[in-house]
């Protein structure tokens, strides 16, 4: 029973999906059982597959019993287990935040909302890059839907935005799934890894502009320098479970760039080995830069929380940049850390929107919260964490990758990635005390409901526990690193002894 | 039939770059059917006539049509909109590149492409398949779950457009009375479906099967649609019919999985001598959802507000 583990995340939300989608409105008491319920099983499953993985043996599940390489797998090893769970804790924090009313204010929330964690899920756990290919379209189909839950001008308009390029994506990554395939002869990840090292050198310059194409979509989806500008304004209008979730949406761009690039272009590809390496190194820092601005320029607290995320991709991606095993297993442990992070953010920046009326999020004078102190306090343990101030999380997730920089990376990283904390330290403390400090006249407005307090402190508190569970957290992630770097144990499960 | 081949790529260029380029919202959609149309005789001359059909239902026809009656909802002052003054190098130069690009690139892969795909092994595994047709083996044995997939991917859209407001009534020529159209409409209906019949059938030993199918059923229901209102689509009585006939691929899908899951142990493992029939069963579930999905579209969002 045990090796079918691996599949129930892409199926137990689907089968959840289909119930909740096919009734009309009303019965939203069935739909939020079915959604948390499921949500939160998912938590426990991926608590199952993180222990499955933690032993370092990569497992496969074949799809219909069609072996590798024509048939679909699903791979379970430590980086795709941790994803998984990640998602699955985010995605419980942000559908019990939901059923606070939010779900209420359009139709086929939950439904949507379980089709998008099959997307997403599918997508951390396949081994073949076409299926890779179709999860992203689940996903994405999933999120155009969710990002314009409930309607509105703004919503449409910014979800028009976030369609059309990533439409323009999804065919750029199939022209690269079709080129990789042409040039190699197929579509499982670890076969084309094996094909790759044994490539003739004619069809090398094929293999490269597929790999850089595929560079350009993952690019995308992570919201990369030159490819980020749909990002903020989207995350900023999406309805705030959704934005939560979105918080692991860029991951899925990170993810996918270190599963392609680590699986295929690996020591074992040859002069093809770490072609993205220094693309990503430098479109990293500007990225971060560039967010760091932002977040200074915002004049709205669900932007500026955008552009948090934006930053959080920036150092993500410098991990991958630098390329060693000890920053992989840094940009592991921030990646833990931010996601939940910026998505309790949002969920908390919705609260204090909602509680101060009119004023919204935006930061001007308004009038003074209702449970004003709470809502202070967990902003305060939210804006310490992200912008990785100690004794948070963030200032330990940082801490490893400033040491996993080496020579002159360091020159590079360090002053930008401090600097960048400094600006969001301003930023933050700035947004926090016109938030709660400037105001005028009378509390009104409802107490919030409880549910909608659950999800953030699930969430927000999750910096603190990092914090305790450091040290093992940190052992998994290098584990994870490791194994990362060494392709060859995955080829080797998948392909039972054909590799090299 | 090197011209004819030269006198494709061109058309599709410049129908494209017309596209682009005119202004005026009418046109770059005029020019967008015509490309469609293109592309399938381009397909024709790939020697993939099943492709061609399904870009000529859907590239041609369901797109174009949609994008006139959204055209049609627009006010008649932002229909007008591209009047940008569009000077020459700022579009030449990316376009060309874009263009150089594309072709160095498709130029390459000609160049050096391989013969080294899975043909053979998966001609190996036909007899085990349930299917006499390498693609259709695939689509729905082989990479079935890829399949699967794209139908959650249709029913999203179907989910997405509901989500965004209540169905638009057609505008069944408003005021306008053409008896001839509806009529011709409906005597073209029994042709769709007999051409729908034979995609089913041919799809197990040739081109064809579930998606060209759907997609010319669908384009024949949606010139239905068009001209002439089918009523139950938007009664309330009947919504919960439309939303089980609309997940019936899906779910028909699901329940192969598992059934495949209870027979051989792994999910989608369908045991080889009832293959064929378990193919034939989904052709049929998803063609027939894909054809009342396409025409969901046609509503312009969540139907079911009529009594």
């Amino acid at each position: 029973m045990i090796q079918h583990l691996i599949v129930l995340p892409v199926v137990l939300p689907l089968v959840a999906g289909i119930l909740t989608l096919r009734s009309r409105q009303g019965g939203t008491r069935s739909k939020r059982l079915i959604g948390v319920g499921a949500t939160a099983l998912l938590v426990m499953i991926g608590i199952a597959l993180l222990v499955q993985a933690a032993g370092g043996e990569v497992s496969y599940y074949a799809l219909g019993g069609w072996q590798p390489p024509f048939g679909i797998v699903l791979v379970l090893d430590r980086l795709s287990a941790l994803m998984v769970l990640v998602t699955a804790v985010l995605a419980l924090g942000a559908v019990v935040f939901a059923c606070g009313g939010d779900d209420e204010k359009g139709s086929n929330f939950h439904g949507l909302f379980q089709l998008q964690l099959m997307g997403i899920n599918g997508a951390f756990l396949t081994g073949d890059l076409f299926n890779l290919f179709v999860f992203f379209e689940v996903l994405l189909l999933a999120s155009y839907a969710l990002l314009m839950h409930g309607g509105g001008k703004a919503r449409i308009q910014a979800g028009v935005h976030y369609v059309v390029l990533n439409l323009a994506g999804s065919s750029l990554f199939l022209i690269a799934v079709g080129v990789l395939y042409g040039a190699t002869g197929t579509l499982n990840m670890a076969d084309m890894a094996v094909r790759i090292s044994e490539l003739p050198a004619e069809r090398a310059g094929l293999v490269t502009a597929g790999a850089l194409m595929l560079l350009v979509v993952f690019g995308l989806k992570a919201a990369i320098l030159p490819l980020y500008f749909w990002l903020p304004r989207a995350y900023a209008a999406a309805p705030a479970p959704v934005a939560a979730l979105f918080a692991i949406m860029t991951k899925v761009g990170i993810y996918a760039i270190l599963r392609v690039y680590s699986l295929l272009f690996g020591e074992q590809a040859g002069p093809l080995a770490g072609l993205e390496q220094s693309w990503i190194w430098w479109l990293s820092l500007a990225t971060l830069v560039a967010a760091a601005m932002g977040i200074l320029a915002a004049r709205d607290l669900r932007l500026m929380v955008a552009y948090l995320v934006l930053f959080s991709v920036g150092t993500l991606l410098a991990g991958i940049g630098i390329g060693s095993v000890e920053a992989t297993s840094a940009l592991l442990y921030y990646l833990i850390h931010t996601t939940l992070v910026t998505g309790g953010l949002f969920l908390l920046a919705e609260l204090i929107g909602v509680q101060r009326g009119k004023a919204g999020t935006r930061l001007v004078k308004g009038r003074p919260l209702k449970q004003g102190g709470w809502l202070a306090g967990l902003f305060f343990l939210g804006a310490i964490a992200v912008a990785g101030m100690p004794p948070l999380s963030g200032a330990i997730g940082k801490a490893f990758l400033l040491i996993a920089a080496e020579g002159t990376q360091r020159l590079w990283l360090w002053p930008i990635l401090l600097g960048g904390g400094l600006c969001m330290m301003i930023a933050l403390s700035r947004a926090g005390s016109t938030l709660f400090w400037r105001s005028h006249g009378e509390a009104a407005g409802e107490v919030l409901p409880r549910r909608q307090w659950f999800g953030v402190v699930w969430l927000l508190g999750a910096s603190p526990l990092l914090v305790v569970l450091a040290g093992p957290i940190s052992d998994y992630t290098h584990a994870t690193a490791v194994q990362l770097a060494n392709p060859q144990s995955m080829i080797h499960a998948l392909l039972d002894g054909e590799s090299p | 039939m090197l011209a004819v081949d030269l006198l494709l790529t061109l058309a599709a260029l410049a129908t494209a770059g017309q596209c682009l380029l005119l202004p005026g919202l009418f046109r770059a959609v005029t020019n967008l059917m015509a490309f469609g149309l293109v592309m399938a005789l381009i397909w024709v001359r790939l020697d993939a006539p099943d492709v061609a059909l399904a870009e000529a239902a859907i590239g041609a026809g369901i797109t174009g049509a949609l994008l006139l009656t959204a055209l049609g909802q627009l006010p008649a002052s932002q229909r007008q909109l591209q009047h940008v003054n569009y000077r020459f190098p700022h579009l030449f130069i990316p376009i060309t590149i874009i263009v150089l690009f594309i072709g160095s690139l498709v130029w390459a892969a000609m160049l050096s492409l391989p013969k080294l795909g899975l043909v053979k092994e998966i001609a190996a595994t036909l007899p085990y398949s349930g299917a006499e047709h390498a693609v259709t083996a695939i689509l729905l044995n082989l990479r079935g779950v890829d399949t699967l997939l794209e139908i959650a991917v249709m029913l999203c859209a179907v989910a997405a457009i509901w989500s965004l407001q209540q169905a638009i009534p057609p505008p069944v020529l408003a005021g306008v009375n053409y008896p001839g159209l509806t009529t011709l409409a409906r005597w073209l209906h029994p042709l769709f479906l007999l051409t729908f019949c034979y995609f089913l059938w041919q799809g197990t030993h040739a081109p064809g099967g579930a998606f060209p199918a759907g997609a010319v059923l669908g384009a024949g229901g949606v010139l239905l649609l068009l001209t002439s209102n089918i009523e139950w689509m938007h009664q309330r009585a009947y919504n919960p019919l439309l939303r089980w006939l609309l997940s019936a691929g899906l779910l028909l899908f699901l329940a192969t999985a598992l059934s495949g899951f209870l027979m051989t142990g792994t999910l989608y493992g369908l045991p080889p001598p009832l293959a064929g029939y378990f193919i034939i069963a989904i052709e049929v579930a998803t063609a027939l959802s894909i054809a009342l999905m396409l025409m969901t579209f046609y509503l312009f969002g969540r139907p079911g507000n009529w009594p």
